[in-house]
């Protein structure tokens, strides 16, 4: 029983990690209808820099806020430079651009920082609490508590704030938002920020706990997407429910069957969904979206 | 009827496989002579991407697991049950394309970045295969010390098909098979009508076309060509081997299509040849190789999305144009914009 519940306390946390990646590529989705295959890189990145400043001796706090900052920029500057030249090239090339981008940085960044994984400390690592027999480490407490803040303020920015409007407007209808009036552009960069942003907070969390590697945003990016594909694509709420449920199933699938196949678990989960319910928990008719859009 | 440019068009494919027959007289060192023979592979391999990526829309990012079950099909078979290679090489081939038409029924109904994943988590568990089941594919030490093609004798006449030197004719001849069956592929009622599924699903379905079927036979005859290419490829490293055939060749494979330009035979066959030299030539750094393949997704899908081909024939197009404009006569260069 102990085994069991220590499982799904590490499932809720994992689960967390998945939520926040796959709100990224929900948020594009619903800007731009495609999916940004290096979004995994944005994760990476921001690992990365936290690293390498701690490293350099910056505290830890500035150095994870200037991480997340890193995996913003990024995600950022990955629109500028190649899909806003691409907006208006069949899908398909958008596509491979973003699996350029994605194979081009994981490389990069293992020219740079070599393959050898890297520790970030944290001092939240040692200290936890017994929750009935479970034992939780803070950092897996803080996991858990600055992805529900990360959810529920976006969730307040896109409902309450002006800019969340016209994001949703966006989402809605981008040539009849541009028409009202909505600066698109800046609608889609801030997409892309906000959504690299939650990326970035989450791979610089999942650090402590697991090492930084320059692959390690691969299967960070394909979970986050299956979740998203999970939850629906383009529904932000669905995200974060269907992050939890990926990550509670994976870890009780790695707890009961074996730990091999964890990563399967994900993978399986993908294909049912893609094959038997390509709109997703919470979704309505991706494919109509993408004709719509189309 | 051969108009002027099927002729001239004609004359220029013979012309190059005359060339390319000559090649291996040309070439003294057994290493040109590999990287002859690995061209000529990732030419049918691309080849047979192609005919899903080009001309019906279909990416896949797993094709080298097409790839890998050709070869392992063959290496089992070899070692295993003692089969001559000449009978493993239609079964390879039948084997991928099983699996080809399998993944295309499957994934019939998925498409751009869903069929991407799609494909990603088959060629995934597929290479999690090879890894992992060590009984019968040797784990990741693979299955080595496979024979070369043995001689076939036509009453006196003995071909033999030792070395790197054989090997090209056996490769040769796959690849001028696979160009004159994609050709008619293409060509025929049924290659238009997945052209039609390429250009827009929901009008191609009206006009009563059945994306089941064309996608998946299509997507079948691509992946026996893989299997081809993957049978005569462990042949000739004499090894299967899981490292082969994992994620970064599926992204090989795209880039060369990508390069050379989809829905276009001598854009495949380019392609092929330019990454295999490029790849060989970055082997000792193979972490470049990859940053490279990545800026040349990137680079090509901005600033040149329709590959080499497309590129020459924007080129073309602007010369022809810019020559009837001097004789007096009407630009053409406006079509130029068309991508196919």
């Amino acid at each position: 029983m102990a085994v069991i519940l220590a499982q799904l306390a590490n499932g809720v946390v994992l689960g967390s990690i998945y939520a926040l990646m796959a709100i990224g590529y929900t948020m594009v989705w619903n800007v731009l209808a495609f999916i940004n295959w290096a979004h995994g890189e944005v994760y990476m990145m921001a690992a990365f820099v936290t690293v390498t400043l701690y490293g350099a001796g910056v505290s830890l706090l500035p150095a994870a806020l200037l991480g997340v900052a890193g995996g913003t920029l990024t995600g950022v500057l990955m629109e500028r430079i190649a899909y806003r030249p691409m907006r208006q090239a069949p899908k398909l090339n958008l596509l491979i651009g973003a699996l350029g981008i994605s194979i081009f940085l994981r490389n990069a960044a293992q020219l740079v920082w070599g393959p050898s994984p890297r520790r970030l400390p944290s001092p939240l690592l040692d200290r936890g609490v017994d929750i009935g027999v479970v034992h939780v480490s803070l950092q897996q407490v803080l996991i858990l508590a600055v992805g529900l803040l990360a959810m529920v303020l976006l969730q307040l920015f896109v409902r309450r704030t002006t800019l969340g409007r016209a994001m949703r407007a966006a989402a809605e209808d981008m040539e009849t938002a541009s028409l009202m009036g909505i600066n698109t552009e800046r609608v889609i960069v801030a997409t892309f920020a906000i959504g690299s942003a939650l990326g970035g907070v989450a791979g610089v969390l999942i650090a402590p706990l697991y090492l930084v590697y320059p692959t390690m945003g691969v299967l960070a990016g394909l979970k986050g997407f299956t979740a998203s594909v999970l939850g629906g694509m383009g529904s932000v709420t669905g995200a974060m429910v269907a992050g939890l449920v990926l990550g509670i199933a994976e870890s009780l699938g790695a707890g009961f069957i074996s730990s091999g196949y964890r990563d399967a678990v994900a993978m399986v989960v993908l294909l049912l969904v893609l094959l038997v319910r390509p709109e997703g928990l919470f979704g309505h008719g991706v494919v109509s979206q993408a004709r719509q859009r189309a | 009827m051969l108009t002027g440019g099927r002729l001239a068009r004609l004359g220029a494919a013979c012309g190059a496989v005359t060339a390319a027959a000559c090649l291996p007289a040309l070439l003294r060192n057994p290493y040109a002579l590999y990287l002859a023979d690995l061209s000529l592979i990732y030419g049918l391999l691309v080849l047979g991407y192609d005919l899903a990526s080009g001309y019906t829309g279909m990416i896949s990012f797993g094709h080298a697991a097409l790839f890998g079950i050709g070869g392992y099909v063959s290496a089992i078979l070899v070692t295993h049950a003692g089969m001559s290679f000449w009978l493993t090489l239609p079964l390879g081939a039948a084997a991928a394309g099983l699996s080809g038409a399998l993944v295309g029924l499957t994934a019939h109904r998925l498409r751009e970045e869903y069929l991407a994943m799609g494909t990603l988590a088959f060629g995934t568990i597929v290479w999690l295969v090879m890894l992992n089941w060590v009984n019968v594919t040797g784990g990741p030490m693979g299955i080595p010390a496979l024979p070369p093609p043995p001689p076939v004798s036509f009453g006196p006449v003995v071909l033999r098909f030792e070395g790197y030197r054989g090997f090209y004719y056996v490769l040769l001849g796959a690849v001028v098979l696979a160009v004159l069956v994609t050709r008619h592929v293409v060509d025929s009622r049924f290659g238009r009508a997945c052209l039609a599924i390429r250009e827009d699903e929901v009008v191609a379905e009206t006009l009563g076309i059945t994306l089941r079927y064309h996608k998946t036979l299509m997507f079948a005859i691509g992946a026996a060509y893989s299997g081809v290419a993957g049978v005569l490829f462990v042949h000739l490293l004499r090894v299967a081997s899981p490292e082969s055939f994992d994620f970064s060749q599926s992204v090989t494979i795209l880039t060369m299509n990508m390069l050379g330009g989809m829905g276009s035979i001598p854009g495949a066959l380019l392609g092929a040849v330019l990454v295999t030299l490029l790849s060989e030539a970055l082997r000792a750094v193979p972490l470049y190789r990859m940053v490279l393949y990545g800026l040349l997704l990137v680079v090509m899908m901005v600033f040149f999305p329709y590959g080499l081909a497309g590129a020459a024939r924007v080129a073309a197009e602007g010369l022809r144009g810019l020559l009837s404009r001097a004789r007096g006569g009407r630009a053409v260069g406006e079509r130029a914009s068309e991508p196919f």
